[in-house]
């Protein structure tokens, strides 16, 4: 006999009915939510082990257009790392599109998983689409995951990335790694970057604010090697260059100094308002270290966006996007001033601090 | 008055970078400042020549430790710094940085004053 309940089907057997007279019904009912409760949990560990070691990576992933998406990828990639467990697979198959952004995060969280557990990791990158192959290729995803490169060599598509670096607090002489990043910018570009200065100084400040703000938390034990990532692309078609810089800190809101008043009326209006602390970090010489000549670091990373054609800042930060746009503009190091701005909360946080210079660089030299 | 003249780029790195030494690396204003400006305008009679654009370029950072630390820390007054030295660059681009470095020289103050 089988008794049919509104989801599981459960096996009732004679002994149940026949030597349990009185309370048959109250035995069944326990035998019912016993079994159940059972499958329940089963379903819940299979599924939560699957989802945890194997992660099929979305078709989208793009911090501009599906945000909370990307993020949920990361966070289960940053799960696996924090539980110490072995990723088995990394399915990028049905990825069709990946922001730079989007590729160097989720690049940095392989890389943490791999220095944390590491392992054979399977990732079926023959079957992905031949753009993505690319990127993985150029990125440094190959050697990363330590599988072989793609035997033929990959056609050149719109888009060229340099392969990422990673930086901390390790490394003596950090300025290195920015120069050899805008050597290789120029390798892909074909000639000199407008303004590179400018890009040096705020990547300087990026590393610089990461050393000595982002990896402290005062509930926590300050992190390792605070590690930071770093990476550029160039749309050939656009001509728009990215760079981006991303670390895994407590992220710019939790790095400003603490006002009371405003505290109580953030309280009490319970909301989320990093992206109102980004703009105003940007915006005032802010520092929580209270200590004298503190407080530029971020307006330094204004520079190379402003003075560069159709620039754009865009800093994610814990909940929050601050994104700074400048119209126009010529190239020549002349700061736009048709300036537009705006902020953005998000349910998920991005895990730390990402900061994206998007540029248009002009033909000429 | 004597010329003493420091390349940053050649004398001590084409990527300066960072505060302070060792924490944000080994060239930073922190080190620059005290294995070279400081020792340089030590000799009141020297003249001090800082050429700027043999660099990648600068973060505020390095610039604040490495100029603006002279006021702070090492007790250079502003008037002294604005007769002995000077700031030397061929590339334009370089220019925001000299106007940077006499900004934060300007806005510091000595530290024993502060406290």
């Amino acid at each position: 006999m089988a008794l049919f309940t509104k989801r599981h089907s459960i096996r009732i057997t004679r002994q149940d009915l026949g030597s349990q007279k009185g309370n048959t019904l109250r035995r069944l009912k326990a035998k019912i939510w016993r079994e159940r409760r059972r499958r329940r949990l089963f379903e819940k560990r299979k599924f939560q082990s699957n989802w945890s070691r194997e992660i099929y990576l979305p078709k989208h992933m793009d911090f501009l257009e599906n945000y909370e998406d990307t993020t949920n990828y990361f966070h289960s990639v940053r799960k696996v790392v924090s539980d110490k467990k072995k990723l088995k697979r990394l399915d990028f198959s049905k990825i069709r599109n990946i922001s730079p952004s989007a590729a160097l995060a989720l690049a940095s969280e392989v890389d943490c998983w791999n220095q944390a557990v590491g392992g054979r990791l399977r990732a079926d990158t023959e079957s992905c689409h031949p753009d993505i192959q690319r990127l993985l290729a150029q990125m440094g995803y190959f050697e990363l995951l330590h599988l072989p490169r793609p035997p033929e060599p990959l056609k050149e598509g719109n888009t060229i990335f340099t392969r990422f670096y990673r930086g901390g607090s390790e490394i003596a002489n950090k300025g290195e790694v920015a120069k050899t990043l805008r050597e290789n910018i120029e390798k892909i570009v074909g000639r000199k970057v407008q303004n590179h200065t400018l890009l040096f100084t705020g990547l300087s400040e990026a590393i610089t604010n990461v050393g000595q703000h982002a990896y402290y938390d005062p509930k926590k034990k300050p992190y390792g090697d605070k590690p930071w990532w770093l990476s550029a692309s160039w749309n050939k078609k656009t001509r728009r260059l990215c760079v981006t810089f991303y670390d895994h800190g407590v992220g710019i809101p939790e790095t400003l100094p603490k006002n009371p008043l405003f505290q109580r009326w953030i309280d009490m209006n319970r909301e989320s308002n990093d992206s109102r602390k980004i703009a105003a970090a940007m915006k005032a010489k802010r520092t929580s270290t209270h200590r004298p000549g503190r407080g530029y670091g971020l307006q330094d990373l204004i520079h190379f966006a402003q003075a560069s054609a159709d620039g754009q800042l865009r800093i994610y930060s814990k909940r929050g996007k601050f994104q700074m746009a400048w119209e126009g503009g010529n190239s020549n190091g002349e700061p736009s001033t048709n300036l537009t701005e705006s902020e953005k909360e998000f349910k998920n946080s991005i895990g730390g601090t990402l900061i994206e210079w998007s540029v248009v660089l002009s033909h000429e030299n | 008055m004597k010329i003493k003249q420091i390349n940053i780029g050649r004398d001590f790195s084409d990527v300066p970078m960072g505060r302070y030494h060792p924490g944000d690396g080994n060239f930073s204003g922190q080190r620059f400042r005290d294995e070279f400006l400081v020792p340089a305008l030590q000799d009141g009679n020297n003249v001090v020549e800082v050429t700027i654009d043999d660099t990648e370029g600068f973060g505020s950072s390095f610039l604040e430790e490495a100029f603006g630390g002279l006021v702070r820390k090492h007790g250079f007054t502003i008037q002294d710094l604005e007769k002995r030295l000077q700031i030397k660059y061929q590339k334009p681009e370089f220019k925001m940085y000299e106007t940077s470095i006499w900004n934060h020289i300007r806005n510091a103050k000595p530290e024993k004053e502060l406290a």
